[in-house]
């Protein structure tokens, strides 16, 4: 399809330490099956769970008065697939297709997948005012990203390290690096 | 004697030989010459197990199992297959809904779409391709490397 580029990264050697990597380990991808993240797993012992929620644009319906919980239920339908808890969640930009509420529907039928040790990768925007270019992200090893540019318009919703720190209330931020407006956030489970 | 040579000439007592069938055409049922494949045609629905010594393309609707151990399994464009299934070789490019084992080798093509759970100790999904599962991997590729030359 798309030829990809590839950009450095300064977080994913920390998330994919020795200390991980050294036994089997479980990751959760919410975006799609990526060729060079699936090639850069096949190394290594363990369990990677493609949920493609960036492949459908999986956007649910926000919370509403009337229905505070159906973007829950959504998120639950989809998620139904999940098999115990990870050690890594790969989030990408998803958080940044999703409005306040949603992300944080999101956010909480997540949690029970998590457990006390779980680190997670995200893209933050600079600021709200910034759009984030579509693009697919992969990973090509824990020193590089691969990029393909996708033909689709803008994240409806970029969203500031802060205000995905606060969605993922039981994470920390413990590193963000700036890189072409994009904020590259280590989240270390709290 | 006239009419009898004339019978003689209708009937010869000696025909001549015809010739010999062309072995496909007196194949016994259930045989295949080796590398040979089956196909289930795009308007073809098949609820059941399915179990074979051959190669299987599957193009129409399968809903069940479909168990290939020493043989490869294509699912073409516009198969659906709702099934467990097994082969040697599993190449996906049209619909999968269920769990796929691959003895050597799973390709998921761009155009190919899964659901499931994969095992096997080599996995392609190529650019474009739609999945939603867990992949059980085995350091195949870093043994690989890792394992001397012979």
């Amino acid at each position: 399809m798309t030829t990809p580029v590839f950009e450095p990264s300064a977080l994913l050697a920390r998330v994919f330490d020795d200390k991980l990597l050294e036994r089997p380990f479980s990751v959760l991808d919410v975006g799609g099956a990526g060729v060079e993240t699936l090639e850069y797993f096949s190394s290594f012992s363990c369990r990677i769970t493609v949920l493609g929620l960036l492949d459908d644009r999986f956007v649910p319906e926000a919370p509403s008065e009337e229905d505070p919980y159906r973007a829950h239920r959504a998120f639950e339908s989809r998620l139904d697939i999940l098999q115990g808890t990870y050690d890594v969640c790969l989030f990408w930009d998803y958080p940044n297709y999703l409005s306040p509420p949603t992300l944080r529907a999101f956010a909480e039928v997540l949690a029970p997948s998590l457990h006390p040790r779980t680190r997670g990768h995200v893209f933050a925007g600079l600021n709200n005012r910034q759009g984030l270019p579509a693009i697919r992200y992969g990973i090509k090893n824990t020193e590089t990203f691969s990029l393909r540019p996708l033909n689709q318009p803008p994240l409806s919703y970029v969203h500031t390290q802060g205000e995905l720190a606060d969605a993922f209330h039981y994470f920390k931020v413990a590193r963000g690096s700036l890189r072409e407006g994009r904020v590259e956030v280590q989240l270390e489970h709290i | 004697m006239a009419m009898f040579d004339k019978k003689k000439a209708e009937e010869p007592e000696n025909p001549a030989p015809v010739p010999a069938a062309e072995p496909a055409a007196v194949k016994t049922p259930g045989t295949r010459t080796p590398g040979s494949r089956a196909v289930i045609g795009a308007t073809i629905k098949v609820k059941g197990d399915l179990t074979g010594d051959e190669d299987l393309i599957i193009e129409g609707r399968v809903e069940g199992t479909v168990k290939l151990d020493k043989h490869d399994l294509t699912v073409g464009e516009s198969a659906s297959v709702h099934a467990n299934v097994t082969a040697k070789v599993v190449r996906i490019e049209g619909e999968v809904v269920g769990d796929i084992r691959g003895i050597e080798r799973i390709v998921i093509t761009q155009v190919g779409r899964v659901q499931g759970n994969l095992s096997a100790p080599r996995v392609v999904v190529e650019d474009g391709a739609k999945f939603r599962g867990s992949i059980e991997m085995d350091g195949f590729e870093s043994k690989a490397k890792a394992a001397p030359a012979a």
